[in-house]
This record gives structure tokens, sequence and C-alpha cells, in this order.
């Protein structure tokens, strides 16, 4: 299964990596510069609401309601379009945070800026209700066939709270990713059917040149990013580059790896490790883009992806006919060597995890011996990419366990042994270096986390812990 | 985000938020709006005619030397709508009307009759208001407001800024014939 390894020539790692501590301090820095410039429009927006004497409007319950119902809209849509900036995919962000660390603060966001929003809703509607001396169900009519942009508005926040029902876990978990996907995208149409209300309206907004500015360049700036990076962008480099199937070879009795070819594949950039966002260009697949992660190094030959079958999409990847045109967005992700600080590395895969370990693996700078790889697997015979990585380490030195057969305790990310040993005396053993070295952990969830609290034990500090976690 | 950089934001954020509150709240003040007009009428003639009165309320003032600056400055804005009070003197008691232009804006038109007495707006009546889809109350609140502020320096209505805009545009329009 795994004589293909012999085809590949591998890519000459790099040549220089920055270590130390310093690297770590300044992307801290970097890390909190972003997070403040972030909480700080959120201060602004308030401040100008009270800068405006919003804080003074509370001598009568439609007063007040009004200031609620200002202050909330004010808020909600600073951080709206934060939350928006988040799913953008922004290269600067991304770099930062990875990927996957931006998206977990994008869900974290929505259901609080849902909540936020309806306070604005019902604050405004309860307080035109008492003003207009109607109940709240004709004012709500009312103001949706009466007043100037507030049935676009209605519109908008009906359509907020459906992203955000069909996004909350128990939903997510009866929905397939892409019907979840599809409906998802209404985000932007809710968005957009909201702004006319906000400058026409709007008490804080309407004739208020300073506010107005401030608003408009806001959502220049979240509308450039996001129709940039995440649409044309990608478009402009994969016309560019053409990517096609080029061979589809089997790796393991569920896993194939893709190769695609095209033009000038150097232009793609990224760094192994990182994963694209994936679409086959065929009637059933254009709309429904899938991450994964390259498996071997960026090179100007190939760009290869190592599929599981785990579903649908991934069982199909197996009849793919050569020529079918791919379309990658990307790349992503912080699982790479930019993160690494120190000289020693160990990387940790299981199963699926191992196409990211098996690109890291090639392409980082290091002396024989500085590399230990881990590789957790059911059995010998049916690994994907295993005979890759024997001879990886083998030609570059590299330490090589692979760990294979059911796993001894509930709780261990180990096989079975006879001594029955904790994980951490074993992983200390196959890796004595591994509380000074940057540790890569790429595999199933819950076995990551496993792996991460063992990590915990030996001492390896928290900031050379690098995981990769799967969240789109 | 690192704890420190966390207690920045935190300190920081409250602070400007805390000091945006403070500068936004003597402008709108609605019970300042209705009290400045009656005092300025009070000590305004008084101030002028005698200098005792001023000496009086100069010595109030100082008692609170933390708030030096407050009490400073409050008397020397004062002094200054002073003048339009006594340059205003046709005799008290006959009340004068103007009218201002029709002003168009985006939902009608408004146009307001401003009645003053002694320098005060006494009454403001509507001769054309074409927009009828209003928070109910709007009407009355802006005459309201502009006779207790005596001109257009008055917080809006929320919800009908368009329209409180183009009633301050008439009534300042009015207000410019007397």
């Amino acid at each position: 299964m795994n004589q293909e390894a012999s085809e590949i020539t591998l890519t000459p790692p790099n040549q220089r990596v920055r270590l130390g501590a310093k690297k770590y301090l300044e992307l801290k820095r970097s890390q909190d510069i972003i997070e403040t410039i972030a909480w700080f429009t959120v201060v602004l927006v308030a401040a100008m609401f009270f800068l405006d004497g919003g804080i003074t409007q509370f001598s009568s319950l439609t007063d007040i309601l009004g200031s609620i119902s200002r202050l909330t809209a004010l808020v909600g849509t600073n951080l709206l379009l934060i939350h928006t900036l988040l799913v953008a995919r922004v290269p600067w962000l991304d770099a930062l945070y990875g990927h996957d660390k931006v998206t977990i603060a994008h869900k974290k966001l929505g259901k609080p800026i849902l909540y936020i929003i309806s306070a604005h809703f019902l604050a405004s509607l309860i307080q035109f209700a008492i003003l207009d001396g109607k109940s709240l169900v004709d004012e709500m009519v009312y103001l949706f066939v009466e007043v100037p942009d507030m049935w676009s508005a209605t519109v908008g926040f009906t359509l907020m709270i459906v992203v955000v029902a069909t996004s909350i876990n128990a939903a997510r978990k009866k929905l397939s990713y892409e019907a979840w996907y599809i409906i998802h995208l209404l985000a932007y149409a809710s968005i957009l059917a909201a702004v006319p209300h906000q400058f026409t309206t709007g008490s804080d907004i309407a004739g208020k040149p300073l506010q107005t500015l401030y608003w408009v360049s806001l959502y220049l700036f979240v509308a450039l990013n996001v129709i940039w990076y995440r649409v044309l962008a990608p478009i402009v480099a994969n016309l560019g580059v053409g990517l096609k199937v080029t061979r589809v070879t089997r790796e393991s009795s569920d896993t194939v790896s893709v190769y695609l070819g095209g033009r000038g594949l150097e232009r793609l950039g990224g760094q192994a490790g990182q994963f694209y966002m994936l679409r086959i260009m065929n009637r059933a697949n254009w709309a429904k883009p899938h991450p994964f992660s390259i498996s071997a190094a960026p090179n100007n030959r190939f760009v290869r992806f190592t599929i599981g079958a785990r579903g649908d999409f991934t069982n199909a990847m197996a009849d793919l006919k050569v020529g079918t045109r791919v379309f990658l967005e990307g790349p992503y992700g912080v699982f790479t060597e930019d993160r690494r600080t120190q000289e020693k590395v160990t990387l940790i895969a299981a199963g699926v995890g191992a196409p990211p370990i098996r690109a890291l693996a090639e392409s980082m700078a290091a002396k024989p011996g500085d590399i230990t790889i881990l590789y957790r697997v059911r059995n010998h015979e049916d690994a994907t990419l295993l005979g890759e990585l024997k001879s990886l380490a083998e030609e570059r030195g590299f330490h090589l366990h692979v760990l294979a057969g059911s796993r001894g305790s509930a709780n261990s990310w180990l096989p079975a042994d006879e001594q029955d040993l904790p994980d951490q005396t074993r992983l200390i053993k196959m890796a004595p270096y591994v509380s000074e070295s940057d540790v890569y952990v790429c595999g199933p969830a819950a076995w990551a986390k496993s792996v991460e609290k063992t990590l915990q034990r030996v001492g390896t500090p928290a900031n050379q812990i690098h995981v990769e976690e799967f969240a789109w | 985000m690192r704890s420190s950089s966390k207690t920045f934001v935190g300190l920081a954020g409250l602070g400007i938020l805390v000091a945006a509150a403070r500068a936004g709240m003597p402008l709108p003040d609605p019970s300042a709006l209705a009290n400045e007009p009656a005092t300025n009428v009070d000590v305004g003639p008084t101030a002028t005619a005698t200098p005792t009165p001023t000496a009086t309320a100069t010595a109030t003032a100082k008692p609170k030397p933390g708030t030096k600056p407050k009490p400073a400055t409050k008397p020397a804005a004062t002094p200054t709508p002073k003048p339009t009070t006594p340059t205003t003197p046709p005799a008290t008691g006959t009340a004068v009307s103007q009218t201002s232009a029709a002003i168009r804006y985006e939902y009608g038109t408004i146009q307001v009759k401003v009645t003053k007495d002694a320098g005060n707006i006494t009454a403001v009546s509507y001769l054309k208001s074409s927009y009828t889809r209003l928070p109910k109350g709007t009407l009355t609140y802006l005459v309201n407001a502009s006779i207790q502020a005596n001109g257009s320096n008055f917080t809006k209505v929320s919800r009908a800024t368009v329209t409180t805009d183009a009633y301050k545009k008439a009534l300042e329009d009015a207000l410019a014939k007397f």
C-alpha cells in the first residue's frame, strides 16, 4: 500500500528558522494590539453615545427605553461588524491567531450579539408603542408598514435569529454541513438589510458627520476585507494557477492522496501544516468547500491532499477523475513552523492527523535528531503515509515511533503495553526532549485533548504545544 | 490577551466612558435648560443695575474651592446671554409674532408661527406640518421644548430626527425675523 513513498522526491527543508522566547512575546504583543483596537472601537461608540448626552435621558420610562435601544444598537452593530470580520479569512488575523481560534471567537460572539440586538429591537418597539399608545402588535405592524427602512431592519433581525438558531450545537448536529453553510450565508443578507435604518433613522448616526464617518468607514473596512479576502482573492489566485486533479492514489484501505497540478504552483504560497478549503468543481460539489491539510510540503510540482473516507464527500474522493478542476481557498492556519520557538520538535499524529505532520516533518529546519515523530495507528499494514514517514525519518535522521494497536486504558492516547506504565512515562521514554521541545499535535479532538494533558504533566509549557483544532 | 493588557483595556475603556458620560452630562439636561432662561432673566437686569447681587452670587459660589473651575465658568457663561435681554427692550406685555418660511424636507413641509414676549418665546403654532407618521406627541414636545429652551437648543425626538431638524430650521427662520 505504501510503495508510492519511493516515488516522492522530498522537498528540501527550510534552511533556517527563528527561535527563542522573543518570537513568542512579539506574537503576543501583536495579538494584544489587535484586541485592544477591537475593544476600543466598542468603547468609542459607547463614548460617542454618552458624549451625546445619552446618560441623561433617564427622566421617563420611554427615555430609558430609548437610551437602551440606542446603546444596544451601537454596541451590537459594532460587535456584529467585528464578528463578520472574524470570518472574512483575513490573512493578518489568520497569521496572528490561526483560522481555528478566529472561528472559535466568531462562534462565541454570535449569541451575545443576538441578545444585544434583541434588546435593541424590544426596547425600541416598547418605547414606540408607549409613545404611540398602541399595543405591541399594532406598533410592530405600524413600524413595518409605515416607517421608512424599518421593514428591512425587521427582516434582517429575523434572518439573524435563523442564522444563530441553526448554529447552536443542538441544531448543527441535525443539519448537514452543506445545509448549515447555505443558511449561514443569510447572515450577510441580514446585515445588509439592517444597514438602511441605521443611517436614515438612527438617532446616533443620522445627521451627525463624525458618527457617520466612523460607521461608513467601519462598514467599508469590513465589507472590503470580506469581498477581497473571502471572494475575489481566491478567484484571482485560482484563475492564475488553474488547478486540476493530476493523480489519485490509494494510501490505505480508507485514505487516498489527491495530487493537483497547475501553472506556477509556487504562487499559491503557503507552508507545511496549513490547510485549504477545497472545492471540487463538478456539478455535485462546487458549492461545498471542505477543509484539508496539505500532506506534502509546498513545492512547484504538485499540491497534495491525503483524505480519509469519513463521509459522503470524502468517500467520493477515491473516484475523482483526473483532469477535474479544483478550486482552493487558503492557505490557512498557524500549525506551522512559524510558531516554533525551540530547537527540538516533537510531532504527534493519529490517523487522519498524519497529513500535516508528514508535511511539517518534510519542511522543518532540523539537524538529525532534532525531530521526534510519534504516529498512532490501528495497525502497521493499514497506516496512511507510514511508508513516507519512515523514509523521511531515515533520510533526515529523525526518530519515528509507530504506535499500533488498540488503546490500553480508557484515558490513554497510547496503545496498550504490558507494563501498564502511565502515558507520561512512555512519552518521555520515546521523546526525551519533549518538555523542552515544540510539540505539534494533530488527530481526533478527544485524543488530542488527552495528549495535551500528558504534555502538561511532563512539563511542556503551554506556548510550546500546538494543536490543530478542526473548526470551520 | 495577556492579563496586563486586559487590565489596561478595562481601565482605559472605563475611564473613557466615564469621561464621555461626564462631558455629555450638562449639555442636554432638560432641567438645566428649563432653569437657565429663567435665571438669566432674574440675574441679568439686576446685575447690570446694581453691583451688589453679583457680589453675593460670587460669594455663594466661593465656598467650594475644589470645584473652582465650574462655578467660575457658569457666571462667565450667563453674562453672554444677558445683553440679549436688554437689547430687546420692547415694552413687556406686548407679544410679537413672526412666521417662518415653509421648510420642505424629506417627509413633508413644516411652517411655524412664533410668538415672543419680552424676548422669550411664549407660543409656537404650526401653520403647516404635513408629515403625519410621527411618534405621538412629537409636535407638542417640539413646541414645549422650544419654549423651555427659548430657542432651538434642545434634544431631538428619537425616531423623528429629520422632523426635529426641519422644525428647528423653521423655528430659527422665524426667530431671525424678530
